[in-house]
């Protein structure tokens, strides 16, 4: 670690900090700057034998009084220099020496006859520089076409000394010497250094940077210069991600990426249901993406990374994606980690705060509501009301507060704000021969429960090191590991949240006494607040990599072997400790409160699990890369193979003595359960790739992949897949004007990919052993076997025919950047049963078989813009749009469905449901109209759509929308000034569609929207959003109609954040490199949307999960 | 040193590296290969099976039994479930209801796993010993198979009569059979079945709980009733009746099994003498996935060993759920201890109901401020009330009382309608057991059930002498002690009226009704609840009865129902025709 000194211009000032520093200096023995001597001088020592403050002269005599050594200088040398305050003990002469001298600029050398010459340094006095700054330089900075540039950067070299052009492009600057070297800079140039040569008047030119040329960009094995990609590639900055301070990675990627569709289906610490598509559906099978991290392919838990271990993500999004073969398809998430640099050791750290909230929470009925829809639900099932003498004391305000409360459950159970914090810090640096990056991530994230007994806790630690072995020959270890602790409630979250909704508003949560109250449905107090015990699963991985890389030059230049064994071990261990919880009952007669915690006695029971995975990974490659004239050749041929074991075991024990003791020996004899399983998996891969330039113009790239999944049986395991992408960048060309575009590159691709995520042994005839029926006068049970699925002898993967065209370009000086991609995909022998045609009295358990197709086709848009405005602020604005449209070609149907339900020709994801016309107003048109038998007015009408008369199975309709939105797309927006920045991002989707239906029983509230929303009469709500009151015995909700159906649609404020970045100036006098403050907002606002009652993004049918979170964060990130 | 340590380093990568691999095992299956090799094996296959036997204490469609759907009870938490059936709605249906649908899956994929040994024991070896325990199984699994098809005619009439497994690539085309060649089939496959089985006396031990010659005889008794019942037997022919007596004669002649003199407790003890054929349970053992051991919906899991039936029907005010509430109309069916039902109907407010009394009482006989008093001991044996001893207590179906809707804990599990069932609960069950699993067995056939057949049978041959007297062989058992019925008047309507009392909440009801067609009627009828309201100053009781649901007219049956639709699934997948009403 090294410590900067700055020099303050105060003389007083800069004394006093010299006093301070060096006392601390002296205590700490640190080398303030180098100098070197012989060893006998830096090993002699002097005692000083009392704490004192001293001049430099005296340290001289001190000096040499107890050594041999003699000082040579001039007299009053010392003179302005502050005094030296001395410890007691004892100390090398050599740090004596540099210590006292820190504070003057002066030259020191050992002569013979140990004398020590002290000269002063000449260009040392700052009065001196202030003197020399004197010579002005003035000028002009254009571009090329002799444009102007306003807001050009221009810094005397070796100096902090620096202006901007003003909005003609003209500068004037106060240099200290005619000799002096500016260097000028502007964003999309060429940075240029001119030196000044006597000159005071200079114009100088800027030449565009071509598209930041050696921007490199992360591809299936290997990388590759951005300016001669050819695949459709999108990649994301690790400063990007770093904008959103959310716990999951995938999140962070919502918006930024066209082709990328983030779903956040809910927000529950450590389990965040994120759905993450790459250009949306193409199948009906799995639709996952491969993730890739570090090279190893699925390497799991991507969204659980350090967000600050991440160099960089890159999305392949075409045929680019071919070269990862059967597991392609959907498309592939590339991840690499940060590694060490040769240079200083850099030291980082960052934490950030935040506090999460539900975007939005149900907003349920209150009591009065509450009880009048019950009232209404028995009117309209011709049963006696049962509150209406109650509900008009509500209305009335008469009512007896003491037995009937009003009470909101959400408010009870959830907290407003929920903590979330999280730190994370890293060293990285290296020599010339090893280079290494070490970091450490805590989360430690709350749920939303009242209390903080549940959470998610992570902790991240990786180790990147690099180190040149032998001459060519480099080899990497990388290891990291991760723990995750996730505490949960007993109930499941679903359960728990549904558990809130079934609470009655007019229950009471608790006694006057503080006692918690047992209510009608139960209360929940007691399964948030840690009473009922927990489920807390702990998940460790440790992932390590042995890397090496051998260059071959002797053999030829370029030539080079490389491969990489990954050996990554995870363990899961569960723990599920539920115990009784307190709530009481009061009798009035008694006047007692009896805790009903004891009804169930001892009923402690303990659930544990624990499974482990260890995946190897090998790989080896050959490869040749080389430059001949107007020739690029990369290439490379490559091994690779995988396989992972697994098992799994779980026990189970009830009646534990004590909730102190959860371990299984504590568990009563008689309810033992436990039981286990193994899993494994492998795969073998061939593949090769040749990537050819000429000139950098005409751009060419080969892959082929030969590979080998034990999914399949033998003579289906082998596939070969091959892809081909070009690229012409038509701005190179002669003929070609650079004067408004400055880059332009058209380029295509086709590829063959494949999927295999099914489960494996589908072609294996097998019996599966499982416990079974029970025999016996003394009753016990048997095991047995049951016949497992039907084996399919052909399964083999589905595979995807990809087809894409882009258009990447950039204006002139950087201003406008982007693409255009229009694709085609078509996915045939999707794996799917043929359960819609094969009758169920055949008995099988029908295998997957390859009878699929889908195709699927859209636009993907980026544009981006960046510039400067008066001189001092930049801007950029970015967008990216995504459109992707599904289409089933075949899929395995019953011959006598509906042609309005037949799925071939729609989308992958449609919904059936019935076709919902209003709302019956009256008895008459019930009568008139087809419909359920028990319709009544306010119930919803249905179309009878096969017009035979009757309601039935036949009227639904399949939808064209999904869950999955058809168009995606982020608007970015930065603002930078001086220290300031300033971070936005939109993110919106469209042409979506969920079922949300609230599940109304009589004894379950709803979101009070729809009873807001209800009919009630022809009368007073002719135009009523929502059906009369209703539970699930009625027609309206039982049947699902579109009534339900709600439009996804929605524009939200996704993400802010504000930083201010400390300036140089004030960093080195505190010694950092980087300071940053920053506050930042997750899903802040939504702009627009349909939906109203959950967030837009959630899909959840009743409402009964864990909500969306906002989250505002604030945090530091330095750098030394 | 360098290209030392670089040799070294390329041995130790390479040392690590073997190929991966891919001729895999799954970890947990055996291949199908050695199965049929290995008696050991077979007979687990066979173990396997009995697993796929439904039973009456789950709620879904594999628990074949359910009382809701028929007019002995009101199941009050699975009215959204039920009320399409029991309100005359039922649609073509959907296998994804395990109400209607699902029993069309299991029974079909359970006959496909019998038809699969059958096919496969064949390719078997091994010694005469080994040959004989492959007869017994193969036996077994003939029942079994048998069992589907007579619940599948009784739930859908005609069936495809499938007795090969298909494979992938078969031609799925089939017929639906008519009942009668079904009735056919699984008659013949008893008849090789009741050769092969051993008695119930030989049958115990660790093959306790194995089928039986008895089992068998009776499964074919009742696939002969179905045939020769008005619903199916439409040109009334006699001499099904006659299949149906003989195979009865059959049966008592085994002379293994007999009335049982503790009506309450037989249901508790598979080793009771009328016991024909059961399900067996242990209570240790949960649902079969133990990741859904905290779940809420746990009660429609499968369980691998125990069930829940205690759980599911106590008294709220002992942390039951009291699930499915017997019906007033159907508590009046009751007799007297001479004889006579009590209450033939009522008049008034549907919120206050007035009993009409039935004017053979005689004085005195029937008090209905006592209306427990005098009746049949079957009612108390099978149901439980206010009053009711109960554990160590006396139960308090009053307003307020613990085990009312009003009562101060568990209230919403009160009972609707004022009544629980007590047939086949266990009363030592209790929320503060470590163990919430019960383990009673479910009771498929005993020997009353075949009484009572024998003697509808006998009735329709005109042997009205020997129908009276094994009526009343039921009857005057110990423990039950009701006075003989003679053969004078509607002698049908007294069997079939026995038959209800006697095999209440058993199942039996739903089956024989339809097969009676007398469901348009019986399953129309309206709910009749009752509350009990005690004076707080005196404690004196009152009763008002009540129409469920404040309303009569709210149940409905039309003929048709008494088939299930087929799946709608099934029907577009197939040249299947669905049944009438359906369409």
């Amino acid at each position: 670690m090294k410590i900067k000194l700055t020099k303050v211009d105060s003389l007083i000032r800069k004394s006093l900090l010299f006093t301070i520093m060096r006392t601390f200096i002296f205590l700490l023995c640190t080398t303030v700057f180098g100098f070197t001597t012989d060893k006998a001088f830096s090993q002699d020592k002097v005692t000083i034998d009392v704490d004192k403050v001293v001049t430099v002269d005296e340290v001289f005599s001190i000096i040499q009084k107890q050594t041999k050594y003699r000082f040579i200088y001039p007299q009053d040398m010392f003179a302005n220099v502050p005094n030296v305050q001395l410890k007691k003990g004892k100390i090398q002469v050599s740090k004596l020496l540099e210590q006292s001298l820190a504070g003057s600029n002066v030259n020191f050398k050992l002569s013979e006859n140990n004398t020590i010459v002290i000269k002063e340094n000449i260009k040392t006095d700052t009065v001196k520089i202030i003197k020399e700054q004197q010579y002005q330089v003035s000028g002009t900075i254009t571009d090329q076409a002799n444009q102007p540039l306003p807001g050009a950067n221009i810094k005397e070299k070796g100096t902090n000394n620096g202006v901007q052009t003003d909005l003609e492009g003209n500068f004037r600057i106060n240099v200290k010497s005619p000799n002096a070297v500016l260097m000028i800079s502007f964003l999309g140039f060429v940075t240029k250094e001119i030196a000044v040569n006597n000159q005071t008047s200079i114009t100088i030119a800027l030449q565009e940077a071509p598209s930041n040329l050696q921007e490199v960009v992360i591809v299936g094995y290997g990388t590759q210069k951005k300016v001669t990609l050819t695949g459709a590639v999108a990649s994301i900055k690790t400063q990007e991600i770093l904008q959103t301070k959310t716990a999951n990675l995938a999140n962070n990627l919502a918006g930024r990426v066209a082709g990328l569709t983030i779903s956040s289906r809910g927000g529950e610490p450590g389990g965040d249901d994120i759905n993450v598509l790459i250009r949306g559906i193409g199948t009906t099978g799995d639709k996952s993406p491969l993730y890739v991290i570090d090279g190893i392919a699925n390497r799991g838990s991507f969204e659980r990374l350090n967000p600050d271990d991440i160099e960089s993500i890159s999305v392949l999004k075409d045929a680019s994606a071919a070269i990862y073969g059967a597991q392609a398809a959907n498309g592939v998430i590339i991840v690499t980690t940060k590694r060490g640099k040769k240079g200083e050791t850099v030291f980082s750290f960052n934490h950030n705060y935040s506090l999460a909230q539900a975007t939005r929470r149900p907003h349920l009925m209150n009591a009065q509501q509450y009880l009048t829809w019950v009232d209404e639900i028995n009117t309209r099932n011709n049963r006696p009301t049962e509150f209406q003498s109650i509900i008009r004391q509500y209305r009335e305000g008469t009512i007896d507060s003491s037995v009937w409360g009003n009470t909101d459950w959400w408010d009870v159970v959830v907290d407003e704000w929920t903590p979330q914090s999280q730190y994370s810090a890293n060293v990285s640096g290296g020599g010339d021969k090893t280079q290494f990056y070490v970091s450490g991530q805590l989360l430690n994230q709350d749920a939303l429960y009242k209390g903080d007994a549940y959470g998610y806790k992570q902790y991240n630690l990786r180790s990147n090191l690099d180190t040149q072995f032998a001459k060519n020959l480099k080899i990497g270890f990388d290891l990291a590991a991760r723990l995750g602790d996730k505490n949960s409630p007993t109930m499941d979250t679903d359960g728990l949240i549904r558990n809130i909704f079934s609470q009655r508003p007019s229950d009471f949560p608790y006694f006057e006494n503080g006692l918690i109250a047992q209510t009608t449905a139960g209360s929940p107090i007691g399964l948030v607040n840690g009473d009922s015990g927990s489920k807390s699963t702990n998940t460790k991985k440790y992932d390590s990599k042995f890397s090496f890389n051998w260059d071959m030059p002797f053999i030829t230049k370029g030539l080079f072997v490389s491969g990489y064994a990954a050996i990554d071990f995870y363990t899961t261990t569960r723990k599920d400790l539920s115990k009784p919880y307190d709530r009481y009952v009061f009798n009035p007669t008694t006047g007692e409160y009896t805790n009903i915690k004891f009804e169930r006695a001892n009923n402690i029971s303990l659930f544990q699990q624990y499974s482990e995975e260890l995946n190897k990974t090998y790989h080896f490659k050959l490869g040749y890369t080389k430059t001949f004239d107007k020739h690029a050749i990369n290439s490379f041929i490559a091994y690779e193979e995988y396989s992972q074991k697994g098992e799994y075991i779980f026990a189970s024990r009830d009646g534990l003595v004590s909730e102190t003791l959860p371990y299984l020996n504590t568990g009563s004899d008689a309810n033992i359960r436990n039981g286990g399983n193994g899993s494994q998996k492998a795969r073998r891969n061939y593949f090769g790739k040749l990537n050819y330039a000429f000139d950098d113009k005409y751009l060419l790239d080969i892959t082929v992949r030969y590979d080998a999944s034990a999914n399949f049986p033998k003579d289906k395991r082998y596939g070969f897949f091959p892809a081909a992408s070009v690229g012409w960048r038509i701005s190179e060309e002669e003929f070609f004007n650079k004067d408004l575009i400055s880059e332009l590159k058209l380029r295509g691709s086709w590829g063959l990919l494949g999927n295999d995520k099914v489960p494996n042994f589908q072609y294996y005839d097998f019996y599966n052993l499982n416990p079974s029926s029970i025999f016996g006068e003394n009753p016990s049970r048997n095991l047995g076997l049951t016949p497992g699925t039907t084996p399919n002898p052909n399964i083999t993967w589905e595979t995807a025919q990809k087809i894409n065209v882009g258009l990447d370009f950039k204006l002139r000086r950087g201003l406008f950047e982007g693409s255009i991609d229009v694709f085609y995909e078509k996915r045939s022998d999707i794996l799917a049963p043929r359960n819609a045609s094969v009758p169920v009295y055949t008995g099988i358990t029908l295998p997957d078989e390859n009878i699929g197709k889908v195709s699927n086709q859209g636009l993907e848009l980026q544009l981006n813009h960046r510039n400067k405005l008066f001189g001092e602020v930049s801007y950029s604005l970015g967008g990216q749009f995504s459109y992707s449209q599904s289409k089933i070609l075949f899929i395995d149907e019953a011959a006598s469905v509906p042609e309005w339900q037949k799925r071939t020709g729609s989308p992958v994801d449609g919904l059936l449901v019935y076709q919902a016309n209003g709302l019956y107003q009256n008895q008459s048109e019930i009568d008139s109209s087809p419909h359920f038998a028990d319709a009544k007015p306010g119930d919803v009408k249905f179309m009878d759509i096969s017009g035979d008369g009757i309601i039935n199975e036949d009227d639904k309709i399949l939808l064209d929308q999904s869950p999955t939105p058809n168009i995606v797309y982020g608007i970015t927006m930065g603002l930078e000034w001086k220290g300031l920045s300033l971070n936005v991002l939109f993110q919106g989707q469209a042409m979506a569609q969920t079922i949300y239906q609230p599940y109304s029983d009589s004894k379950l509230n709803i979101e009070n929207a729809y009873y807001e929303g209800r009919w009630t009469s022809p009368n007073f709500t002719p135009n009523a959003q929502y059906p009369r009151a209703f539970d699930t015995q009625s027609s309206s909700y039982r049947e699902v109609s579109t009534i339900w159906v709600k439009d996804n649609s929605f524009l939200r404020l996704k993400n802010v954040e504000l930083s201010y970045s400390l300036n140089q100036d004030v960093l080195k006098s505190i010694g950092l490199d980087s300071f940053r403050l920053y506050i930042a907002g997750n899903n802040l606002l939504l702009i627009y949307d349909n939906m109203k009652i959950n967030d837009p993004e959630s899909n959840s049918k009743l409402g009964w999960y864990y909500p969306q979170q906002r989250l505002i964060s604030s945090g530091i990130s330095l750098t030394f | 040193m360098k290209k030392l340590k670089f040799n070294i380093l390329i041995i130790t990568l390479f040392s690590v590296f073997s190929c991966a691999d891919l001729d895999l095992q799954p970890t947990e299956a055996i291949s199908g290969a050695s199965v049929w090799k290995d008696l050991n094996l077979i007979e687990l296959y066979v173990n396997d099976r009995y697993r796929e036997l439904p039973h009456g204490f789950t709620q879904y469609a594999g628990g074949l039994r359910f009382t809701g759907i028929t007019d002995e009870s009101y199941h009050m938490h699975e009215p959204h479930h039920l009320d399409k059936y029991t309100q005359g709605s039922l649609t073509s249906g959907s296998l994804s209801n395990f109400y209607w649908g699902g029993f069309w899956l299991e029974a079909y994929t359970a006959i496909r796993n019998n038809n699969i040994f059958l096919e496969k024991r064949g390719g078997y070896t091994g010694g005469e010993a080994e040959k004989n325990r492959v007869k017994t199984l193969t036996a077994e699994i003939r029942f079994l198979r048998a069992f589907f098809y007579t619940e599948l005619i009784s739930r859908y009439g005609d069936v495809p009569l499938i007795e090969k497994p298909f494979d992938l690539n078969s031609d799925f085309d089939v017929q639906r059979i008519p009942v009668n060649d079904c009735v056919t089939f699984i008659v013949k496959e008893l008849d090789l079945a009741i050769a092969d089985l051993p008695n119930k006396a030989d049958s115990m031990g660790n093959n306790f709980g194995r089928i039986t010659k008895g089992a068998a005889i009776g499964l074919k008794i009742r696939a002969l009733l179905f045939n020769a019942s008005p619903l199916f037997n439409t040109t009334n022919d006699n001499s099904r009746w006659q299949l149906v007596s003989d195979a009865c004669e059959q049966l008592f002649a085994l002379n293994q099994y007999s009335l049982s003199s503790d009506y309450k407790g037989l249901f508790l003890n598979a080793k009771d003498s009328e016991v024909i054929f059961f399900k067996q349970f242990m209570n240790q053992f949960g649902p079969n996935n133990p990741i859904d051991i905290l779940s809420d919906f746990y009660y429609h899991a499968d369980y691998a060993g125990g069930h829940r039936i205690d759980e599911w029907r106590f008294p709220n005010g002992d942390g039951g759920w009291l699930s499915e509430n017997p019906r007033q109309d159907f508590v009046d069916e009751y007799e007297t201890i001479t004889g006579k039902i009590p209450v033939i109907g009522y008049t008034g407010a549907v919120n206050n109901l007035q009993p009409r009394l039935n004017p053979a009482l005689s004085p005195g006989e029937y008090a209905p401020n006592k209306p427990y008093n005098n009746r049949d001991p079957r009612l108390d044996y099978s149901i439980y009330h206010d009053e009711t001893k109960f554990k160590d207590r006396s139960l308090e179906f009053w307003a307020g009382g613990k085990d009312s809707r009003t009562s101060v804990d568990n209230s919403n599990n009160g009972s609707k309608l004022g009544y629980g069932i007590s047939k086949s609960l266990d009363e030592s069950w209790s929320t503060k057991l470590t163990i919430s699993n019960s383990k009673q067995p479910w009771i498929f056939m005993r020997l009353a059930e075949f009484y009572l057949t024998y003697a509808e049978a006998q009735f329709q041959l005109g042997q009205t002498g020997t129908a009276v007297d094994y009526v009343n062989r039921i009857r005057s058992r110990t423990g039950v002690n009701m006075p003989a019925i003679t053969s004078s008047g509607d002698l049908l309507a007294k069997i079939k009226h026995e038959r209800k009392i006697e095999l209440a909440f058993e199942g039996n009801r739903w089956y024989d009704v339809r097969r009676w067609k007398d469901a348009e009627i019986e399953f129309a009828k309206d709910i009749v609840g009752v509350e009990v309201i005690k004076n707080p100053g005196s404690g004196v009781k009152t009763y008002r009865y009540f129409y469920f649901d404040g309303a009569k007219g709210k149940r409905l049956f039309p003929a048709y129902q008494s088939l299930f639709p087929i799946p709608i699934e099934e029907i577009r997948k197939s040249d299947l025709e669905q049944n009438t009403g359906y369409d």
